[in-house]
Order: C-alpha cells, then sequence, then structure tokens
C-alpha cells in the first residue's frame, strides 16, 4: 500500500483501470459515429450490440477502479501546486468519473427505452429498469449525446492538463500513470 | 296451412342441417402476436389492429370458414426504430400493401396440442400461396376462444429482403399465434 506514495505513481491494477477504460472509451466513440453514419440497418444493429456490450464494460471496469481507488489511495499531487489547482485536479476527477458511469447507464437506459433488448454479446442479460417509450427514449438519446459531448471536453482538459505537467511544469504528473519502464 | 307446414319443416330440420353460428374477432377482444429470431434472439410483437370473422355449424371447428385481416402497419415490437423498418419497402411495405389476408380452405383433424389444422390461403405483401394454421376452439366459461399457431416462411411473402435475406441474421421461421374471444355475430 505504502510503496504507491513511495514511488509516486499509481500502482499497476489502477494504471490497468484506467488504459482499458481510455482504450475502451476511443472505441466507443469511434462505434458511434459508425453508428451514426451507416446506411445499412443489419450493420447498424450489429454495431450498437457491440456498442452496448463494450459500455456495460466500462461501467464494470470503472466501478472496479473506484472500488480499487477506496482501498488504494492514489499517490499525493506535488507540493508545489497550488491550492486552486489541486482543487481543480479533484473536481476534474470527479467529473471525470461522474461522466464515466452517466454514458454507459444513459445507454444501457436509452437502449431499454428504445425497445433493442438488454442483452450483451452471448447469452447474458441486464436487467430491465424502463419500459420502451417514446418519451423516455427521446431523453435519454439526447442525454446520452450531451454525456458523450461533455466527456470529451472533460477528458480534452485531463490531457491537456497532463500535458502541461509534463512539459511546461516538468514534475510528475504525467508519468505517475505510466508503467515503470516507460 | 300450408306455411304452418313451412314453420314445422324448418322447426324440425333445423337439427337436421345443424345450427350455423358466425362470430367476430379483433385486437380489442384477444391477441395476434409473431416472434422472429434475429441475430440468434427472439423479438416479439404483436399486430394491433386486424379483424377475424369465422362461421361454424353445431360448434364443430372443422366446419369453420374464417377470414382473417391484419393491418401490417399495427405491427408493434415495442421498438419505434424496429417497428418503422418492419413498415418499409424490405419488409411489409405497408404503402403498397397494407393488408395481409387470410382465408381458410380444407381442414383435417390434428394429433397433438391443436384439434385440427387448416390449409388456407395468405395474401402478404404481394405473394398469395397456401398457409397452414393449427387451432383449436376453447369453452372458458361462458364464453369460446379461438387459439392457435402458425410457423410462416417469411421469404416465401418475400418479407425481408436484401440485407435482411439471411436467415443467419433474421430466421426464416416467425411463429404466428393467437389467442381470441369470439363474440357472436349479431
Amino acid at each position: 500500500m505504502a510503496s504507491n506514495q513511495l514511488t509516486h505513481r499509481y500502482g499497476g491494477v489502477a494504471q490497468f483501470f484506467h488504459w482499458s477504460v481510455v482504450g475502451l472509451l476511443i472505441f466507443q466513440y469511434i462505434w458511434a459515429w459508425r453508428i451514426e453514419e451507416t446506411e445499412s440497418i443489419r450493420l447498424r444493429l450489429e454495431l450498437v450490440s457491440q456498442h452496448k456490450t463494450i459500455g456495460m464494460l466500462v461501467l464494470a471496469f470503472a466501478l472496479c477502479r473506484l472500488i480499487w481507488r477506496f482501498f488504494h489511495a492514489p499517490p499525493p499531487l506535488p507540493d508545489a501546486l497550488s491550492q486552486w489547482e489541486k482543487w481543480a485536479a479533484k473536481l476534474g476527477h470527479l467529473a471525470l468519473y461522474g461522466l464515466i458511469f452517466l454514458l454507459p447507464i444513459s445507454g444501457w437506459f436509452f437502449s431499454q427505452a428504445a425497445g433493442y433488448g438488454d442483452y450483451w454479446w452471448g447469452p447474458v442479460s441486464i436487467p430491465s429498469v424502463i419500459e420502451p417509450s417514446v418519451a423516455a427514449e427521446e431523453f435519454f438519446y439526447e442525454f446520452h449525446e450531451i454525456v458523450g459531448m461533455l466527456l470529451l471536453v472533460v477528458v480534452a482538459v485531463h490531457v491537456l492538463a497532463a500535458l502541461r505537467h509534463h512539459f511546461i511544469l516538468k514534475d510528475d504528473v504525467l508519468k505517475r500513470m505510466l508503467p515503470k519502464w516507460f | 296451412m300450408r306455411y304452418l307446414w313451412i314453420l314445422a319443416l324448418w322447426v324440425l330440420g333445423a337439427p337436421v342441417y345443424g345450427q350455423s353460428k358466425c362470430y367476430v374477432a379483433d385486437a380489442g377482444t384477444g391477441i395476434l402476436t409473431f416472434e422472429a429470431i434475429t441475430d440468434g434472439k427472439a423479438i416479439q410483437g404483436q399486430f394491433e389492429r386486424f379483424n377475424v370473422d369465422l362461421c361454424l355449424e353445431d360448434n364443430d371447428l372443422m366446419t369453420s370458414t374464417i377470414e382473417v385481416s391484419v393491418d401490417t402497419a399495427s405491427a408493434n415490437t415495442k421498438s419505434r426504430d424496429r417497428d418503422q423498418t418492419l413498415k418499409g419497402e424490405s419488409f411489409f411495405w405497408v404503402s403498397a400493401f397494407p393488408k395481409a389476408h387470410w382465408s381458410s380452405g380444407g381442414w383435417r383433424a390434428f394429433e397433438g396440442p391443436w384439434q385440427a389444422i387448416c390449409e388456407g390461403t395468405l395474401t402478404l405483401r404481394d405473394v398469395t400461396q397456401s398457409q397452414s394454421v393449427t387451432m383449436s376452439l376453447e369453452v372458458r366459461g361462458d364464453e369460446t376462444w379461438l387459439v392457435g399457431e402458425a410457423d410462416i416462411a417469411r421469404l416465401d411473402f418475400n418479407v425481408g429482403l436484401g440485407e435482411f435475406e439471411d436467415t443467419e441474421f433474421i430466421a426464416n421461421q416467425v411463429k404466428l399465434q393467437f389467442d381470441l374471444k369470439l363474440l357472436s355475430r349479431e
């Protein structure tokens, strides 16, 4: 437990969840774009099915990451940072977590409201929480899109902040989330 | 006196020739559902507008003549997107063929869960061909119900064309089921 703080790095498990969610979210945005673009109904159904499956995986990984974080405190921010920068970092991470949870949940609700079914790939079903309805379908579609756009903005700020730390402030904030050998 | 004879013959003759009775049913008195396998998963739906006319003798199902008319635009699978696709040219093409019709034909007894099988004729989209339906008459209290099912090979009726013709994606067999309370036609 102390090793994280001694090395000022996130542990391997935290890094695994972080970069897995990054990779899956990139996949999700590409798939969302393909769903909107395709003219083939059959392909759209397949893409939606894959998008839903990966979305649920993002939710599961984000949940694991959050649980892990409760038991493994992240390494402290550099002392050189001002108080407002520390608060901004906390706020940014809070927004990231919130949006990463909201995105798959709103997609899940949209899928059920639109009557697309409640399954992953294979036989695993996810419980139905809302009944199909046009009003709920329209609401969760808009909500899912807005959350997706907001997450893009917050991720952009997150990435820019990490690059600022690395190239301008020249501290180890970015390196904390990279493997030791990097 | 001559009229009295005619009346007597009519009264006496009625049991000999059987009692004909006609019934109607629609979405207000029963359900007409379908189930298609898409991508390995069952998609259920129902038709929300249809009419059934049935006439039979002595409550014997195998004497029945049945006419069914289904408004194909009323297919409801609880998915607006999917229902819109069903209305399109690749499936029911409701703008050109708003109704599907089934007319009963010959009957034979059926061994199994149903009383009888009827070789009828189904007109769906631009195709008319024979389509068998298995069914039973059930008396529930003082009500008479018509229940049964049919397996329809959708591609025989050009339902699901183009990219939907692949039966690995959408199975060819679509199961139709009905459970209809019959109301006496006045």
